[in-house]
């Protein structure tokens, strides 16, 4: 432990000789550790949450198209659906999006009257409308339940008013009656949650009709079957199933944490080239250093080992400062610097950071691809000079 | 051997906060209450797409989206692609999408056996 302790302080040493070069290498290696691994992680964490989302949504959910355009489902196959084997729950879903002219914010409109007890835990409720305990309380006409968004947009709190226009232009207030708590605003934070009938008359839906028909299919692997009987049902309906959004999601994803990706490619490459310019070509006083320890009796492995080890603690201090400020920098502030790459221009977005999700392989392989190389490149460098006759460095 | 001690001590410490990264991940990112909350909200929220992209109409709802589409969502929205950028969305994310029929309708006879 000792003899190892001695050879740091060495190296350490042999570090500071040249403070500003030293530092600002390992700033560069953290600021490169700090940009992959901050994409990594953002797009690794969306992709997981959202994953996460979609174990609880249907198993496949049915659209009507005209000319290529989604337009209302007819509710009258429900029951017919319903009927196929394997089939457990089907519901039509009235939902949209409403556009606020006064904050240019979408929000998701939802109407569902549905059983929403397990709901209740979530939102931060008027006084006079806390849970009961004898079940669930329904929603009643006129009232809203809203994210966090909304509420903070049109500053409204519980109990207040919020005023919307019909899809023919008639005004409609809903009392916000609670709020959906912030460990679902990435989710909630847009929405509006009002009963089937409020939401039927925003959008001008017949009773008939819905949005879209939600089927729940406990057996993933009789989804494709049953797929194919919907379209015997509805001929020329859109069959979304949950595997296909999972594909879309993962490839939609990747497409953003691999454009920025390749954006950063110019930075990885600015640090090889210092990289390489420290260890390849080195400056006549290290020669000197090294000629001097060979001189006073150092062997030519014991040289490439002291270079070895003050790389390792360069890289190692850069990737764990990175590694670090990244973790801090997207699940405790939220990403400031990265969410607008994922999150487009929307005007409502969610404060509050992403649960974590730290995939501790992919650091270790980031690990690799940094720690490691930097390491190996400037052995040969090292060793060339460390085979040079002391004497002829000496005189050059 | 004063500066081996105090770097072991910045190291000891960088270590401390890479271990606090994973148990706050482990903690944090696994949470009991927050996939009943997840669940509960699941019910109602139409689309797994997280809400930060909902004007952005190749996230939010993409059982909607239309890749490469010209209309915004509303009048002067930034679109996420834009038709001047360098690159075009890729044929992979464009042909993910879920334009195209998933499932073949299988001409049967045996259909109300089936059933």
């Amino acid at each position: 432990m000792r003899p190892l302790l001695y050879a740091v302080d060495f190296g350490l040493k042999g570090l500071l000789r040249q403070k500003t070069k030293s530092l600002s290498i390992t700033a560069l290696f953290a600021l490169i550790v700090f940009l992959f691994s901050g994409i990594d992680f953002m797009s690794n964490a969306l992709y997981h949450e959202t994953l996460k989302a979609l174990a609880f949504q249907p198993s496949i959910i049915i659209q009507n198209v005209r000319a290529g355009r989604q337009v209302p489902i007819n509710l009258v196959d429900v029951e017919n659906i319903a009927q196929i084997p394997g089939v457990s729950t089907v519901k039509g879903r009235v939902w949209g999006y409403y556009f606020d002219p006064f904050t240019a914010a979408n929000y998701t409109i939802v109407g569902d009257s549905g059983d929403l007890t397990e709901l209740w835990d979530l939102r931060e409720t008027l006084p006079e409308s806390a849970p009961s305990h004898t079940g669930a309380q329904p929603m009643k006409s006129g009232e809203a339940l809203v994210g966090e968004g909304v509420i903070k947009i049109r500053r409204v709190r519980p109990g207040g008013v919020l005023n919307f226009q019909d899809y023919a232009g008639h005004p409609i207030s809903l009392k916000v009656r609670g709020t959906f708590s912030s460990s679902v605003s990435l989710w909630a934070h847009d929405l509006i949650l009002l009963t089937e009938e409020d939401a039927r008359r925003l959008f001008g839906l017949d009773p008939g009709s819905a949005w879209d028909i939600a089927v729940y299919v406990p057996n993933e692997f009789e989804v494709p079957k049953v797929g194919e009987k919907i379209l015997r049902i509805i001929p020329g309906a859109r069959v979304i199933a949950t595997n296909q959004l999972k594909r879309t999601y993962g490839s939609s994803y990747g497409f953003r944490s691999g454009v920025v990706l390749s954006l950063n490619v110019t930075c990885l490459l600015a640090f090889l080239i210092l990289a390489y310019d420290r260890v390849a070509r080195l400056s006549h006083e290290e020669q000197r250093e090294i000629a001097i320890l060979k001189a006073i009796g150092w062997q030519t492995g014991n040289v490439i080992r002291l270079n070895m080890l003050q790389s390792l603690i360069l890289s190692l201090t850069g990737f764990l400062v990175g590694i670090v400020a990244s973790y801090y920098h997207v699940f405790v502030t939220g990403a400031p610097l990265l969410r607008i790459v994922f999150a487009g221009w929307s005007v409502l977005y969610p404060p509050h950071p992403i649960p974590p999700s730290f995939d501790i392989s992919k650091v270790f392989g980031l690990m690799f691809l940094t720690v490691v190389p930097y390491i190996a490149v400037g052995i040969l460098p090292v060793w060339r000079a460390a085979v040079r006759d002391p004497e002829e460095v000496f005189r050059s | 051997m004063i500066r081996a001690k105090v770097y072991g001590a910045i190291l000891a410490v960088l270590m401390v906060l890479f271990c606090g990264i994973l148990v706050d991940s482990r903690f944090r990112g696994h949470s009991a209450v927050r996939l009943r909350d997840l669940r509960a909200v699941s019910k109602v929220v139409p689309s797994a797409d997280p809400g930060m992209d909902n004007s952005a109409r190749y996230i939010r709802h993409l059982g909607l989206s239309t890749p490469g589409s010209a209309f915004p969502d509303y009048p002067g929205q930034p679109d996420y692609l834009p038709s001047g950028m360098m690159w075009p969305p890729p044929p992979f994310f464009v042909g993910s999408a879920p334009q195209g029929q998933l499932f073949r309708a299988e001409e049967s006879t045996t259909e109300g056996a089936e059933r």
